[in-house]
């Protein structure tokens, strides 16, 4: 029971937070030493 | 991939360790992006760095099942062809990559444990020590350009604010002294418009500086 909220906390904890503006995505990036990932995608 | 791959486990525990942008790339908003970026196919997948610097720029979806591991895949196939030669000093800026940037995919748990194998050679060791200096004082030099760019827009900002508090107490002529040094000192700022258009209003002359 444990260790199954434990997972499922560990799960719901890794979501992706979309963001649009580049400009802060890259202060922030540099500010915390991350990664940017950008997804150009195409809406039909 | 929004229905399929963003929603594997694998790939958000990779993505939450990223900040991630999603642009339409049909909207016209984004067509300086896309012009930027050179998107000609879709999707197209661009990873930066913290510095700025492209580590990964592709059209086209990865399969959900290797999506993870996908951007890593370069530079940890380098890493273990530098390793099976024997060239350990070659190995570090791959090894550097994969571990820094995606050590929590497969890939990255491998190369950890061929890192951890050779950790006692000197070369591979003070490879990878210089690659991570380096990369902190990177960002460390980036925190102090941050710095000092908040700093001036603070000046500018209290320039600007001094000079419109003059203004209101009609003392126009110490008012547009100020207004004249804000375009001259920093005739970019959205402060040097404000201080153009109250010059204008005023029908007063100001000076633009030489353009470098």
């Amino acid at each position: 029971m444990v260790g199954a909220f434990a997972l499922l906390a560990t799960t719901a904890s890794a979501e992706i937070f979309w963001e649009t503006d580049l400009n802060a995505a890259q202060q922030r990036a540099a500010a915390e030493d991350k990664l940017v990932f950008i997804d150009f995608y195409s809406k039909t | 991939m929004e229905r399929v791959t963003f929603q594997r486990a694998d790939v958000k525990s990779m993505l939450s360790s990223m900040i991630c942008l999603k642009f339409n790339a049909n909207d016209l908003e984004t067509a300086n992006l896309v012009r930027r970026f050179r998107v000609e196919a879709l999707p197209t997948l661009v990873i930066l760095d913290p510095f700025g610097g492209k580590v990964y720029h592709d059209s086209g979806a990865p399969v959900p099942e290797g999506f993870a591991g996908y951007f890593a895949a370069d530079r940890y196939n380098k890493a273990i062809g530098a390793y099976n030669a024997g060239n350990y000093e070659a190995m570090a800026p791959h090894a550097y990559f994969v571990l820094k940037w995606f050590g929590m995919t497969k890939l990255g748990k491998q190369i950890k444990k061929l890192c951890d194998g050779i950790k006692d050679d000197p070369k591979f060791t003070a490879a990878y020590k210089a690659l991570e200096a380096k990369h902190q004082e990177r960002l460390e030099a980036i925190k102090v350009r941050a710095r000092k760019e908040k700093e001036k827009r603070r000046l500018i900002q209290a320039k600007l604010e001094k000079a419109n508090a003059l203004y209101k107490k009609y003392m126009r002529n110490a008012a547009f002294k100020l207004y004249r040094e804000l375009i001259l000192e920093h005739p970019r700022s959205p402060e040097a418009n404000q201080a153009r258009a109250v010059l204008k209003k005023h029908k007063k002359k100001w000076q633009e500086p030489a353009s470098r």
